[in-house]
């Protein structure tokens, strides 16, 4: 055991950040500042110590007044040995728990900081600017964005970004649990509230109080219980299923959904007054299709994490497969990149992964030049499309013969498009040497180019 | 009884203004 001493508060207080004590034994009465100053500096400079305070026998109402202020425990003096030590192993026992409890917070917290949250995209960049300006406040969330995209990863950001920080984040998918079962678990219930309620259950907004509530899915919640969180956001307090009276709560909300809330609201089935109290400040969160350039650092993060997982020796990835990686679409945005990679990571023999180790759905769905493009619901006008194709390859290329390259046709066909939805020929057109011209035009160079050699 | 089992350690600050009452506090708890 370390044992450091000091004759006075001041010399205490000065050892505090060096030693970070686990235990502070010491005398409630000091020369100029006092035990109780001690407690108090050693709260802010060494948040693991106990402090067990000795006082005279007739100074207990100071003993007590410290015990109030956070001391672990006081001793009367005059001092027995065996209460000396029982108390300052319980102390020290107390202080390793606080120890890994702060350092398993500061885990978690540089865990969900921004910096460790891939997404150098701009998008993502303005996702993260967001995020900083609405943690500190205690204002409604509401996150938008596809089956995985990160939006439990954006509110957790918020919440350990916020001053509730220290307090456990609470999260639910809304779809994931009956609606009967939802409600028991969001406002908890009495004993005897319904058949199999045997005893009180305290409800996530209970347990949540202080502390954040993320609400996944929120759009899949049934009207009822809608109007019950409702109740809930606006009157800052919870009816237990069963209970009569009502319990205060604090606690913030973070929404989130992939569905269009509006469209839902027009159809009945979600609340217009719920859509309004939730959607205070929402935040955005793009498709991996839409942010690709942070395809590498999310494939090299992943196959840092797997191979580790796997005791295998990966250290990255072939530019083929990478270049698979870019062109996929991506439904499953960043959720199924890291699957892809995990089965990779199994599959690859060397210690880089190749196209062969992607997942054959990945593989097939990118032949060359493909474009992502997704049949709408509503449908779609194919000569539209097509119209709208021969226009951009044209804008593109400036000129037929490269436009029907682009579009993987010859020049007579494009030019027969062409006139067949009477889009104008570039202005250019006219100076524009004929294809076959062209390249005749190149052979002969080329031979002129031989003759002297 | 002593503070510490075999496997543990730990950092103790004792403070106190008669260097008398320092000199036994750190004798018990150093034995």
């Amino acid at each position: 055991m370390d044992l450091e001493t000091a004759a006075s508060a001041e010399a205490a207080i000065a050892l505090l950040r060096d030693t970070a004590p686990y235990v502070i034994l010491t005398d409630l009465k000091l020369p100029r500042e006092d035990g109780i100053d001690l407690l108090e500096e050693a709260s802010h400079a060494a948040p693991q110590s106990c402090v067990i305070l000795m006082t005279a026998h007739g100074s207990i109402d100071n003993a007590v007044e410290a015990m109030k202020k956070g001391a672990f425990d006081y001793l009367t003096k005059p001092l027995e040995r065996e209460t000396v030590v029982l108390a300052v192993r319980r102390a020290m026992e107390k202080s390793r728990l606080l120890s890994e409890n702060l350092a398993l917070k500061q885990q978690l917290k540089d865990r969900f900081s921004l910096p460790n949250i891939i997404g150098d995209h701009g998008k993502m960049q303005d996702v993260f600017r967001m995020v900083l300006k609405v943690a500190p406040s205690p204002s409604t969330v509401l996150i938008y964005g596809e089956s995985g995209t990160g939006k439990e990863l954006i509110a957790r950001a918020i919440h350990y970004n916020s001053p509730r920080a220290s307090r456990p984040f609470h999260a639910i998918n809304c779809a994931a649990i009956p609606e009967p079962l939802l409600e028991s678990e969001l406002f908890g219930y009495e004993k005897g509230a319904f058949t199999g309620a045997i005893s009180r259950k305290i409800g996530l907004f209970e347990q949540a109080s202080g502390s954040t509530l993320f609400l996944d899915e929120v759009a899949d919640m049934e009207l009822a219980t809608q109007a019950k969180l409702l109740r809930t956001l606006q009157e800052r307090e919870i009816r237990r299923v069963g209970g009569s009276g009502s319990i205060p709560v604090d606690v913030r909300i973070i929404a989130a959904t992939n569905k269009d809330l509006i469209v839902l609201m027009r159809e009945g089935r979600f609340r217009e007054d719920l859509y309004y109290r939730l959607n205070v400040v929402t935040i955005l969160l793009p498709p991996l299709r839409e942010r690709t350039t942070d395809i590498p650092r999310l494939v090299d993060h992943f196959i840092a994490r797997h191979a580790q997982a796997a005791g295998k020796d990966v250290r990255g990835i072939e530019d083929a497969a990478l270049s698979v990686l870019f062109k996929y679409r991506w439904p499953g945005n960043v959720r199924q990149i890291e699957s892809a990679i995990e089965r990779a990571v199994l599959m690859v023999d060397g210690s880089k992964i190749t196209v062969q180790d992607l997942p054959q759905e990945i593989r097939q769905e990118t032949p060359a030049g493909a474009l992502a493009l997704e049949l709408p619901d509503s449908g779609i006008s194919f000569e539209a499309l097509e119209r709208e194709l021969l226009q951009q390859a044209l804008r593109k290329a400036g000129n037929i013969s490269r436009a029907a390259r682009l579009l993987g046709m010859t020049r007579r066909t494009f030019q027969y498009r062409l006139e067949k939805f009477n889009i104008p020929r570039p202005v250019s057109e006219e100076a524009e040497p004929d294809q076959a011209a062209e390249e005749t035009d190149l052979e002969s160079e080329s031979a002129r180019q031989a003759e002297p050699l | 009884m002593s503070v510490t089992s075999q496997s543990e350690s730990g950092r103790v600050l004792v403070v106190d203004d008669e260097i008398r009452q320092l000199e036994m506090l750190k004798a018990i708890l150093e034995r």
